[in-house]
């Protein structure tokens, strides 16, 4: 079909098609004088018809975006809006969801790269696109599901290093003994006697928590290789192993 | 090892990580001895939620993180989040600041494009070629570094207009070197016209038609490397491109060799349009102060060096945007590839690759 359709003007004839399915059809202008047509379909059945309308104006797929109330929240997607090109205007099929489905059929079949746009909205919004031949993950990997990204922790806030205290706390309880999953057994009596963490410097290697073996600490085999350095060079070894005096004194130092 | 096992098809993984590839992406491969007989793509290495961070921020901070979704076409970035909230909020860019856009977005594109073609040279073992025009971009760097004090991220786009700007002997300088880098530019082309190694290396390698072009939805010079004449500059009214005078580059190929030709041509028209603006600069006020933000959604776009780049806001009331969304250029070619490397020779799959110019970082956001 010959479209008469410019950056400037969207061909009314297309206008008028697209309105017969929509609950609003509004044609915006930018300070460039270039057309914008939003249609907010009725239902999202209606897609693949206006879809079809669209391809028979030459129009070109541009994009989809969903659109919720808050990316971050594991709640449905309220509307996907399909962009497209029209020999340079711009037209957008906003397709309202039924929250209870969360179910869009595919435009593929009419645009080929609807693909990626599609596969990118089930996996990170945990839509279902029916009818997409190749529902294969676009970016997440298959043993994650769908919309996890919504669930788990905001990946801007991991990104941004703004994730509180609690990792830290996590560790500093670890290395107490009070974390469940510690290495370390907990040290007896009242928590104010307990030994203080040893800070590790550069130049002194990491004291070990009193009362602890090598093997506890994991150093058993660095322990073993340092014998063995030591039995051939003795002083070697007594200049890169500081006296136990001295790495507490510097444990203080560094406490303080 | 024997004929029988050469001819067996079989699977191989390439990346995420590769030395043939850039960034990480992953391509698992069905070869029939060295004949690729299909491509699957795995992306996502990279997702780093850019789009999530956007509604973490108001709308001028967002200039910003925009620049950094990409370092190659970073400027077109912050260009068109700022046009599509100039669009959302009713506001009009000043004129001068329009050709300083249009001034930034042509220097970004010529060092883009160079680079491309320099990477070429790159993956077939050209070195030279790779030097050279290494050598001619980076006078196109001296011009971003002096201009605008870095060599990637411009940081000239403001809401509103533009921050940086140039006095006369700026405009001298920039003269200058755009004097310097066009006939070395010319010289480049020619030997990718006429050379005999970038021709076996590049000619019917890598074909995409016509009409899987337009199938597969393909944008910028892999677009117009199919003989396909859509470029935004032209089809758009943004800026001040409708005043400027520059030529729509296609060539009729469908290979690895028209694509690269399409960016070189396309490098001497930014020289082109640079001049234009450098001549036409006209006085007036750098920016206008933002406008009331209301409740509403807008859609702007641009040509960026690797093609349309289209982006969405939804903004509602309050000065951090309810959604942000891009879509890059990358993102509609990288599924072409399917088409291209199809029966393509395991060799040519870095030549391949390069012609669509990806960007994993720009992809996955």
């Amino acid at each position: 079909m010959e479209t008469k359709c410019s950056s400037t003007h969207i061909d009314p004839a297309l206008v008028a098609a697209l309105a017969d399915l929509a609950e609003e059809n509004e044609l915006r202008k930018d300070a460039y004088g270039n057309e914008y047509l939003w249609t907010r379909l009725v239902v999202p059945t209606d897609l693949p018809h206006a879809a079809a309308i669209l391809r028979a104006h030459n129009a070109r797929l541009c994009t989809v975006t969903a659109l919720s109330q808050n990316i971050f929240a594991p709640e449905p997607v309220l509307c996907l809006d399909y962009h497209f090109d029209v020999c340079g205007a711009v037209v957008s099929l906003i397709t309202p969801l039924d929250p209870s489905e969360n179910t869009v059929p595919t435009i593929t079949h009419l645009f080929l790269n609807a693909d990626w746009p599609e596969r990118e909205c089930a996996e990170l919004y945990d839509l279902h696109v029916e009818g997409n031949t190749n529902p294969e993950r676009l970016f997440l990997a298959d043993e994650i599901d769908q919309g996890i990204l919504n669930e788990v922790i905001p990946l801007s806030i991991m990104m941004n290093g703004a994730c509180t205290t609690d990792m830290w706390e996590h560790i500093t309880a670890l290395n107490l003994g009070t974390a469940p999953h510690s290495v370390f057994p907990k040290p007896e009596g009242p928590a104010e006697n307990w030994p203080p963490l040893v800070k590790r410097e550069k130049s002194v290697q990491a004291s070990p928590l009193p009362g602890l073996t090598d093997e506890q600490l994991g150093h058993g085999e660095k322990s073993a290789k340092a014998e063995k350095k030591a039995g051939k060079s003795e002083k070697t070894a007594t200049a890169e192993t500081p006296a136990p005096e001295a790495v507490a004194a510097s444990t203080e130092e560094g406490q303080a | 090892m024997s004929e029988s096992t050469l001819t067996t098809t079989y699977t191989l993984p390439i990346g995420p990580v590769h030395v043939a590839l850039e960034e990480p992406i992953y391509f698992r491969l069905t070869l029939d001895g060295e004949t690729v007989r299909k491509i699957h793509i795995t992306s996502g290495h990279v997702h780093r939620g850019m789009e999530g961070m956007a509604t973490q921020r108001n709308l001028f901070k967002n200039t910003t993180l925009t620049e950094r979704v990409c370092s190659l076409c970073s400027n077109s970035h912050s260009l068109t989040y700022c046009m599509v909230v100039e669009t959302a909020l009713g506001m009009t860019v000043p004129l001068r600041a329009q050709y300083l856009r249009v001034l930034a977005e042509e220097t970004k594109r010529l060092s883009s494009h160079m680079f491309n073609t320099a990477i070429f040279g790159h993956n077939i073992g050209f070195t030279s070629l790779f030097l050279h025009l290494m050598e001619i971009r980076e006078h196109v760097q001296d011009i971003k570094e002096t201009l605008y004090g870095n060599r990637m991220n411009l940081s000239t786009n403001c809401i509103g207009g533009v921050k940086v700007d140039l006095d006369a002997s700026l405009i001298t300088y920039m003269r200058e070197k755009l004097d310097m880098v066009e006939p070395s530019l010319r010289m480049a082309l020619k030997l990718f016209q006429t050379d005999a190694i970038a021709a076996k290396r590049a000619r019917n390698v890598g074909i995409l038609s016509p009409d899987k072009a337009r199938e597969y939805g393909v944008v910028g010079p892999v677009q117009r490397g199919s003989g396909i004449a859509e470029d935004i500059r032209r089809t758009t009214r943004y800026l001040v491109y409708p005043d400027l005078d520059f030529e729509v580059i296609t060539e009729d190929g469908c290979d690895v060799l028209a694509r690269a030709l399409v960016r070189l041509r396309e490098a001497l028209q930014s020289i082109r349009l640079a001049r234009q603006c450098l001549d036409a600069l006209p006085a007036g006020p750098l920016h206008e102060p933002l406008a009331c933000i209301p409740e509403t959604e807008a859609v702007a776009r641009s040509e960026a060096p690797r093609g349309e780049l289209v982006y969405f806001i939804r903004t509602n009331g309050t000065d951090t945007p309810a959604r942000l969304k891009w879509r890059v250029p990358s993102y509609m070619n990288w599924e072409a590839l399917t088409v291209m490397m199809k029966d393509c020779q395991l060799a040519d799959i870095p030549v391949i690759v390069n012609s669509i110019d990806p960007c994993v970082s720009c992809t996955e956001r």
